[in-house]
């Protein structure tokens, strides 16, 4: 495959699995969510004029293919052909031996899927620039939800 | 936990990813690309072979003229329906969040727009061509009852077949398009809260 791609994924396989665990409640929606990301970069490889930060790239193909996979879901339940294997050998990871994370990933799942974006950029260190251009919203109205989105995880993490 | 600590715990998540199977990803890529040309290819062959039949019965039995000239223009919206399906340039998912969605909707709303005028309009007009074509709306011109049946049978099949498409493609719509099209809706609305 093209080492470009390779690289890239190379570098930010950490984004794509941590928004995959805040969108999905399950190993093969987990599964498939990360099949669709990865192809979708891959078909998008091209149209990457260097206009925005490559992560802003990969940021908004990873966020605006789990949002459209919550609707395909509900439409079309048979999405590839086969799900026969997996990408990747499923090992235990910091997820399941850490149940501060687990806690942390839950808590984001119960928020709406915006804002389950927002939060995952904001933990990701953007700014609120980068995550106005992610989304393609106004930087007042990131500034307004983040006050509002961190009091919410502050309480169901105290709970 | 504290915003900082929050953010070390985020950090640190996924640090031990499993490495993932390109190979794999290429060939998924890959294939999903040859069943979908595939199918659109079978798909503008069987609407061809379609259309050509139904050149080749308008010129053995030229009443069917009228029904051949509203049936090529649909097959040939169709197959550029599929064509449409098929283009990998149009790449949504770059786009800013706000951008994709508004592009789905309207990709979703353009195409319920041009499924009802095809269902509701042009297939009528085919339906009416059809019976024509084939003697339906015969009677004897002279007959002082004629034009009577004859405006009692249009009203007849435009009320039966309007009626049943209506309820036969808003149900499709409902339970095949609808709830993914709310769905984005609902994402639409809760990025543009608070703008």
């Amino acid at each position: 495959m093209d080492s470009e791609y390779e690289k890239i994924i190379g570098e930010n396989a950490g984004v794509l699995h941590k928004l995959c665990r805040v969108y999905t409640f399950n190993p093969d929606e987990y599964q498939e969510l990360l099949q669709e990301m990865l192809v979708q970069l891959w078909h998008s490889l091209d149209k990457f004029r260097g206009e925005a930060k490559i992560s802003t790239f990969v940021y908004r193909i990873a966020i605006n293919t789990a949002l459209g996979f919550r609707s395909k879901i509900v439409r079309d339940k048979k999405r590839y052909a086969t799900l026969d294997g997996l990408l990747f050998m499923p090992q235990v990871t910091d997820f399941e031996r850490n149940g501060q994370l687990q806690k942390l990933y839950s808590a984001i799942r119960q928020l709406k899927p915006i804002d389950r974006a927002i939060v995952s950029l904001y933990l990701d260190d953007k700014t609120y620039e980068e995550i106005a251009e992610i989304l393609g919203i106004s930087k007042t109205n990131v500034a307004t939800r983040l006050m509002r989105l961190k009091q919410q995880l502050t309480e169901k993490l105290a709970v | 936990m504290n915003e900082q600590e929050l953010k070390n715990l985020w950090r640190t998540a996924e640090t031990a990813t499993p490495a993932i199977d390109f190979t794999r990803v290429e060939k998924l890529a890959n294939d999903w690309n040859k069943r979908l040309r595939r199918k659109v290819k079978t798909d503008i062959t069987l609407q061809i072979a379609a259309t050509i039949a139904g050149i080749v019965a308008c010129i053995f039995y030229p009443k069917l003229i009228l029904f051949g000239l509203l049936i090529i223009p649909v097959c040939i919206w169709y197959v550029r329906e599929l064509h449409g399906l098929y283009r990998t340039d149009a790449a949504t998912e770059i786009f800013p969040v706000s951008k994709f969605l508004e592009l789905k909707i309207k990709t979703f709303e353009s195409f319920f727009r041009r499924t009802r005028f095809v269902v509701y309009v042009v297939n009528l007009l085919i339906i009416h061509a059809f019976c024509y074509s084939f003697g339906f709306y015969n009677g004897l011109p002279n007959d002082p009852d004629y034009t009577s049946i004859l405006i009692k049978s249009i009203i007849f099949i435009t009320f039966f077949y309007e009626s049943s498409m209506l309820i036969a493609n808003e149900l499709y719509f409902k339970f095949v398009y609808k709830p993914a099209y709310h769905e984005l809706k609902e994402l639409r609305d809760q990025l543009n809260f608070a703008n």
